[in-house]
């Protein structure tokens, strides 16, 4: 009987992300997908802003993360 | 008597407003005896639960799915409290507003992509045209600005919570803080 395994949210990973699974009638994976459910756009939205806010906009890309993040952009500004 | 039940959401956020709330360390372990964390992206419920005393709410609404899920957490809540700037004013994810959801992932699926380039469009939320504040959909109780509120925020906030104690919130913190 086939079947459909929902995982959402995916939890204790940053970001929003949700897993489905197919499954065929003899209950094997048919197909699996990762829905990636949030997305807000940093590529697009710094574009034409002053460099020295980049470190302070990219830190808010993750909560988690945010040191790394304002180091990278100061390669660039150097 | 029992624990006061608390949950925490992240709508259109980056999770900053959580680490900051862990921050608060060794006093998590004071907080415990009082309350129960029943919701939480940090732990492994899945289902919003039928009463929530205290609900922290982060993260800006940008789609369908925050916008339904707002109005759940809302309907099930006691005290509704909007922690950082993003559940405040909008503040970051609002950034693509003047610009538009169109070009936002045209940029990151299309034009950036090496490969397989495509608009997600299975199992994922519409994006909604205008980033909004949490309060332009539902009733908020408490405002916890900063981005983040610090630690020290959160632990004067939910004392006062706890206890029914007076908060003096621009004493405590402010937007971009």
């Amino acid at each position: 009987m086939s079947q459909t395994i929902t995982i959402d949210p995916v939890t204790r990973l940053e970001g929003h992300g949700k897993i489905t699974i197919q499954l065929d009638n003899q209950g094997e994976v048919e197909s699996a997908h990762f829905h990636v459910t949030q997305v807000r756009g940093f590529e697009r939205f710094s574009e034409g802003r002053p460099f020295y806010e980049m470190p302070g906009l990219m830190a808010r890309i993750c909560g988690i993360c945010p040191i790394s993040r304002r180091q990278f952009p100061l390669l660039p500004a150097q | 008597m029992s624990k006061t039940t608390l949950a925490t959401v992240w709508l259109d956020g980056c999770s900053g407003c959580h680490m900051s709330f862990l921050d608060m360390d060794e006093r998590l372990l004071e907080l415990a005896e009082l309350v129960d964390v029943i919701y939480s992206p940090l732990v492994d419920a899945k289902e919003f639960p039928e009463t929530v005393d205290i609900a922290l709410v982060e993260g800006a609404v940008s789609s369908e799915a925050d916008e339904e899920k707002i109005r759940k957490v809302r309907a099930h809540t006691k005290t509704l409290v909007a922690m950082g700037d993003c559940s405040i004013t909008g503040n970051v994810p609002a950034m693509r507003n003047p610009i538009g959801p169109e070009a936002i992932l045209d940029r990151a699926y299309i034009e950036n992509a090496s490969a397989q380039q495509q608009i997600p469009i299975i199992g994922v939320p519409r994006l909604l045209r205008v980033v909004r504040p949490i309060q332009d959909f539902v009733k908020v109780d408490v405002y916890l600005p900063g981005c983040p509120p610090s630690a020290e925020t959160f632990h004067t906030a939910l004392t006062a919570l706890l206890t029914g104690a007076p908060m003096d919130i621009p004493a405590l913190t402010r937007f971009g803080a």
